[in-house]
């Protein structure tokens, strides 16, 4: 039985005045869970701190009997983390950089040690390349590194920060599957601040911005909450502020060219806006828009 | 766990092209000093032999000084490019002991430092056979002052040195402190040369100076051309006070840098980091949200860092240029 995650009333100020976290709580059972939020919403901040790498102020982490904040050492056993940003040495090989980081992650023993690390170049396709140098290898393929090295030793905590920025659409299609084999005992937990991640791959999540969680639950029950309010219309350019004055414009897309608005509302705003099924995208920007008016 | 950092960052170092640049280096200036009268390193020699432990070790510590560029190049590295490379954070969220990461590091750089001195022992070796020199002018081979001075002149030096800057790097973070260290502890190092030079003050110059080459002077002082044809010089009196003293300021050294490390990933970064991700990343479709949320933050810091960076890279570039050229130069 894997134990969840609970985060409790997390806050982070950084030294230049920047209030990252205000009090965030969460609770992570094992599965994918998905943390959506826009750039600069402390994603990153509350995957740092969860991965041991930075103090919060104020707050308590737990992952079962381990207190996260405390217990350091015993977090980093059983964690895999792919940091959002993060460099190899480009002269060193796939295959030796990440038998070092299994011998720093506890495998001593060579046979062992061998098969751990293979099984994790098959898992993330690298196998044929193990032998390339690190600075050989393109985004996607850094990217599966970087899973491999998080998956060696079958970690029960995995922090999973931005993983899928800058990939193109092939290799996140691939990356997704590749985290969909994660086992279901495992809490992972996959910061994004890309809808369709979320949508492809969590069973819950939580929207979080400007340092605070919005929502969170199962996106399923979240979408259904918006069904029949949403409207769509193709607008001109001129005419977009004037939408955004008088309803609540969530988002507007570019469809060939076109300027399209999603709108929230009870009711048909006017004849010219046909409704549109909701999908993950629209909890996301109506959750914003609702902290958006909120703040304003 | 240690043993197995140190081996992994000797295989590291050793793939370096500095090490190689470095020993090839090494290995000419001394080969032309121990073979030609256009160089010569620590002043002449007289009628000494060419290759006497004498030359041998006067010229070793006259390396070790130049070398502490070398050696800040390695010791700083080996910590040092996991912020540069930003591999910081997958190592500091492995379950690694401060200790085994910190020592492993140094200890490996420090042993790949050491060991480009080995170019200066076979230039002397293999200068002493060359056909041109006067045969008078050439002692037969001895052991004894090679390991002596590798052991007691070369190692301490290199951990002395490799321990201040390592420190300096890894406590820092920044590579411009850190040679900026390396400049300062020059200037201090001459001024204090200067100031403790007359005859008063010549035990004391040799109980501070770091490298021991006020301890060197002090018990050569007196030599007579066969005893610097012959011997290595004993390690007591005030030679090993001096390494005593100095490897213990350097215990000291790192001991500090291993109270006051943390496996945390520098807050600060995160801004440039997530600005030169945004830069890169351009998403085909803005969302106007993405759009407001991502500009807001980061907008003040904008139009500020990147002249500041400017400035340090320029800077550290300049240092780097300065390594290079002090290590072609002497």
């Amino acid at each position: 039985m894997t134990p969840e995650l609970v985060v409790d009333n997390v806050t982070k100020t950084y030294p230049n005045g920047v209030r990252a976290l205000k009090g965030v709580s969460l609770r992570i059972p094992a599965g994918m869970f998905g943390l959506l939020g826009p750039n600069g919403a402390g994603k990153s901040t509350l995957m740092r701190t969860i991965a041991t790498l930075q103090e919060p102020n104020g707050g308590s982490i737990k992952f079962g009997d381990i207190d996260v904040l405390k217990q350091k050492d015993a977090v980093r056993r059983v964690l895999g983390y792919l940091p959002q940003e993060f460099g190899l040495y480009p002269k060193v090989s796939a295959l030796e950089l990440l038998d070092h980081f299994a011998v720093l992650k506890g495998f001593v023993d060579k046979r062992q040690r061998a098969e751990i690390v293979n099984s994790v170049l098959h898992r993330t396709n690298l196998w044929a390349v193990r032998r390339q140098r690190l600075g050989t290898f393109s985004g996607g393929m850094k990217q599966r590194f970087g899973i491999a090295q998080a998956l060696l030793g079958s970690p029960r905590l995995m922090i999973v920060d931005e993983p899928t920025a800058g990939l193109d659409p092939a290799e996140r299609l691939r990356f997704h599957n590749m985290l969909s084999e994660i086992g279901e005992n495992v809490v992972v937990i996959l910061s994004t601040h890309i809808v369709e991640d979320v949508s492809d791959l969590c069973s819950r999540m939580a929207i979080i911005a400007s340092g605070r969680v919005l929502l969170s639950g199962d996106p399923q029950s979240a979408i259904n909450t918006l069904r029949g309010r949403i409207w769509k219309k193709f607008v001109a350019r001129d005419e977009l502020a004037s939408y955004e004055r008088d309803l609540a414009v969530i988002s507007t897309h570019l469809v060939a060219g076109r300027t399209a608005v999603h709108v929230m509302a009870p009711s048909r705003p006017d004849p010219s806006f046909e409704e549109v099924p909701a999908d993950l995208e629209d909890v996301y920007f109506s959750t914003l828009h609702a902290a958006d008016q909120k703040a304003a | 766990m240690l043993g197995r950092i140190f081996a992994f960052e000797v295989r590291y170092q050793l793939r370096q092209p500095l090490f190689w640049f470095a020993a090839a280096f090494f290995f000419l200036l001394t080969f032309g000093a121990v073979t030609t009268d256009v160089v010569s390193i620590g002043g002449s020699i007289g009628s000494v032999n060419r290759n006497a432990p004498f030359v041998l070790m006067q010229i070793l510590l006259v390396m070790t000084v130049i070398g502490t560029f070398l050696t800040t190049a390695f010791a700083a590295n080996s910590v040092y490019r996991d912020f540069e490379s930003q591999a910081d954070a997958i190592f500091f969220s492995l379950p690694l002991r401060k200790g085994d990461y910190l020592f492993g590091r140094l200890f490996g750089s420090l042993a790949v430092s050491w060991l480009v001195y080995i170019a200066v022992l076979l230039a002397v070796g293999i200068g002493g056979l060359m056909p041109w020199l006067e045969p008078e002018r050439v002692g037969p081979f001895q052991l004894a002052p090679y390991v002596f001075s590798m052991l007691a002149f070369v190692l301490p030096n290199v951990i002395i040195t490799g321990a201040i800057f390592f420190a300096l790097a890894t406590l820092t973070r920044s590579l411009l402190y850190t040679y900026a260290g390396v400049v300062v502890f020059f200037v201090a190092y001459a001024i204090s040369g200067i100031f403790l030079g007359d005859l008063e003050n010549r035990t004391l110059a040799a109980i501070v100076d770091p490298y021991g080459f006020g301890a060197f002077e002090l018990v050569t002082r007196y030599w007579t051309v066969a005893e610097k044809n012959t011997g290595p010089m004993p390690l007591r009196g005030i030679l090993l006070e001096n390494r005593l003293l100095w490897l213990g300021v350097a215990a000291a050294v790192m001991l500090f840098t291993w109270v006051r490390f943390k496996f945390t990933t520098a807050a600060g970064g995160t801004g440039r980091r997530r600005r030169r991700e945004l830069a890169r990343r351009r998403p085909a479709i803005r969302r106007v949200h993405d759009l407001d949320a991502a500009a807001a933050p980061d907008a003040h810091r904008d139009d500020r860092c990147p002249a500041r960076r400017a400035v340090c890279d320029h800077v550290v570039r300049r240092a780097r240029e300065r390594l290079r050229f002090d290590l072609l130069h002497g």
